[in-house]
């Protein structure tokens, strides 16, 4: 659609607000204190995460119940590597433990352990879809056995006290270091700002080329896909993949300047709350997952200490109010308003 | 048949227990144009289900060009073989344009990596220019297919299928919801775009079947009735007791 009126011209288009949400980032550690620096710093590698999901969702439209998975395991491996790295961590000796068990020996080494971090849930991703994506599995089941996979990590993690501390998690992970140097929390907000500002032109550029055109392609009419010569398994399996590598890449950020793990990183909830942040902002463009993640945290971070749990009530009004006024998201409304597409088309297709 | 192409020995479709396909053979010659008609329900769609993977056959053997294709996925069908088909009614993406859509069924680049550093060229970007004048569509290659009306969706669909460059092009009922005006102007694409084709399509409409039709093959309750030119079938006793007086 070439001919836009004037009106819709001057809504700011998607670069724009891209811009927009790159300046905020840079300049608000400038404008408040470091409590304020260190809460958005965890708030970021949620935006990842949200990148993580979009990418599955949004654009191939696999809605996963799953993908605190890959991030919940990219959060512990990260944790435990930092603690082992560091001698016997604390809730080992409570069970006795004298040294670092064989499975986490190579973690000690930190590289290693950011390594596994990401290869182990890409691996156990690929098994995943192997199995699931191949369209004998469609739809509302790929989201049931996703959310069970969930359900089933967090049981273990919960289970596996010796190795994962249980409900109590791991703690006194330091944040990320460089050079043989620990960073500060405003260092860590900009090295956290600054991966995922790498990240999220990754996924930019690979959505803008015709593997992007597959994947919507795939979401909108998957049947057509195989029909024109794509063989739709490999592309979600890699879709799949390389989304759980950004989770994990997302939980292993987030386990780091928290300074903490604990099970629900790798629970249903975490999965929910992604789908909503992308609802909310807008599924397929990104730009709506980073805004529904940042407008959503902050919201929470600042509303749960007026209301307290009544946020988790909010938050179901605020979703039903999205789903039925504004289906395609905030961001993704103003991104997609365009005279000459009506619905009852757009239907029918 | 000199040089055939594609060829179907004894296939049979079983849907739990209701033979869809009966036990038929067919063979269509290189650069045929073979019109398969039959009333609704003769098991034209599942014929062609078949010959591009959608359907498992549960006897029979499909050979197309000289290689065994019988139970290969549709993406390998497609694009290892070169069988394109166009479905009946429009089947499209919807949400994208009309020349996203023809840039996607462009022949190669399926795979994953190569999808990722596509780069179109100016021979992609001319051959997708030929397929709209082909297709009638050259001012609306930027229009969603959405906002198309039903007979110019089935021309980007036929208009897919020519952009995958297929060797043998399936096109099943073309012409469902067009006006006779479009429906004539279809013919003349399919008599453009046999040139080095072979095209097999599926028809309701006489006058269309007349218009592209060499062979024709009468389908009747999963079975094949008869075979012939479009007059032979056209005075076939059988033909007409089940299919032309319908
Ligand atoms: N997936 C299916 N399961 C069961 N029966 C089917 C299925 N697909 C088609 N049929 C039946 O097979 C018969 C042939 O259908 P079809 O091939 O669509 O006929 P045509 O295209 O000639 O109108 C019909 O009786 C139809 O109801
Ligand atoms: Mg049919």
């Amino acid at each position: 659609m070439k001919k836009l009126s004037p009106r819709l011209k001057n809504i700011p288009r998607r670069a724009t607000m891209n811009a927009l949400l790159l300046v905020f980032i840079l300049i608000y550690p400038l404008t408040t204190g470091l409590y304020q620096i260190d809460t958005m710093a965890k708030v970021i590698p949620l935006m990842i995460f949200a990148l993580s999901a979009d990418l599955l969702w949004g654009y191939t439209g696999i809605m996963s119940l799953g993908q605190a998975v890959p991030f919940g395991i990219g959060a512990y491996i990260a944790a435990i590597s930092n603690n082992v790295s560091a001698g016997i961590p604390s809730y080992m000796r409570t069970y006795g433990i004298t040294e670092v068990p064989a499975v986490f020996r190579p973690l000690t080494n930190p590289y290693l352990g950011t390594a596994f971090a990401i290869l182990i849930p890409c691996l156990l991703s690929f098994m995943i879809g192997r199995l699931l994506l191949t369209g004998k599995v469609r739809g509302v089941f790929v989201s049931l056995i996703t959310m069970a996979l969930s359900n089933v990590l967090m049981l273990a993690v919960n289970n596996a006290q010796r190795f994962t501390g249980g409900s109590n998690g791991v703690n006194n992970v330091s944040r990320p270091s460089l050079f043989g140097h620990i960073l500060s929390i405003t260092e860590n907000y900009y090295f956290v700002a600054l991966i995922a500002a790498l990240l999220f032109a990754v996924c930019a550029a690979l959505t803008s080329t015709k593997f992007g055109k597959v994947l919507g392609a795939i979401r909108v009419n998957e049947n057509r896909v195989a029909f024109i010569g794509y063989n739709v398994t490999s592309y979600k399996v890699f879709v799949y993949v390389f989304s759980s590598a950004l989770a994990a890449i997302a939980g292993i950020l987030y386990a780091r300047t928290c300074g903490m793990v604990s099970p629900s990183l790798t629970g249903l909830r975490l999965s929910i709350l992604v789908i909503i942040w992308i609802a909310v902002g807008g599924r397929g463009n990104l730009t709506g997952a980073l805004f529904g993640c940042l407008l959503l945290n902050g919201m929470e971070r600042i509303m749960a200490g007026i209301i307290g749990d009544a946020w988790e009530f909010v938050i179901g009004i605020i979703l039903l109010l999205i789903v039925f006024c504004v289906p395609d998201g905030l961001i993704g409304t103003l991104l997609t308003a365009r005279p000459g597409l009506k619905k009852k088309e757009a239907a029918n297709g | 048949m000199a040089d055939t192409i594609l060829e179907l020995m004894d296939v049979t479709v079983d849907f739990k227990g209701f033979l869809a396909v009966d036990a038929v053979s067919l063979s269509v010659g290189r650069g045929e144009v073979r019109t398969i008609i039959g009333p609704n329900g003769a098991g034209k769609s599942t014929l062609i289900d078949l010959i591009t993977g959608k359907t498992r056959l549960k006897f029979g053997k499909i050979v197309f060009d000289g290689a065994d294709i019988t139970l290969r996925p549709p993406h390998e069908i497609a694009h290892a073989y070169g069988i394109g088909r166009k479905f009946q009614g429009p089947n499209t993406f919807f949400d994208m344009s009309v020349f996203d859509n023809l840039l996607l069924a462009l022949r190669g680049s399926t795979g994953v990596g190569k999808s990722i550093f596509y780069r179109r060229t100016d021979d992609a970007r001319g051959k997708i220019d030929d397929i709209l004048r082909i297709i009638g569509l050259e001012d609306k290659k930027d229009t969603l297919v959405s906002a198309l009306s039903y007979g110019e969706k089935q021309w980007v669909e036929i208009g897919m299928v020519l952009a995958q460059d297929a060797k043998l092009v399936i096109l099943d009922e073309p012409t469902t919801g067009m006006t006779a005006d479009e429906t004539y102007k279809t013919g003349e694409m399919i008599r453009a775009m046999r040139k080095d084709r072979t095209i097999i399509v599926s028809e309701h409409d006489m006058d269309f079947v007349r218009q592209v039709a060499e062979t024709v093959t009468v389908m009747n309750q999963g079975k094949i009735l008869a075979e012939g030119t479009f007059e032979e079938i056209r005075q076939n006793p059988e033909v007409i007791r089940v299919y032309l007086k319908e």
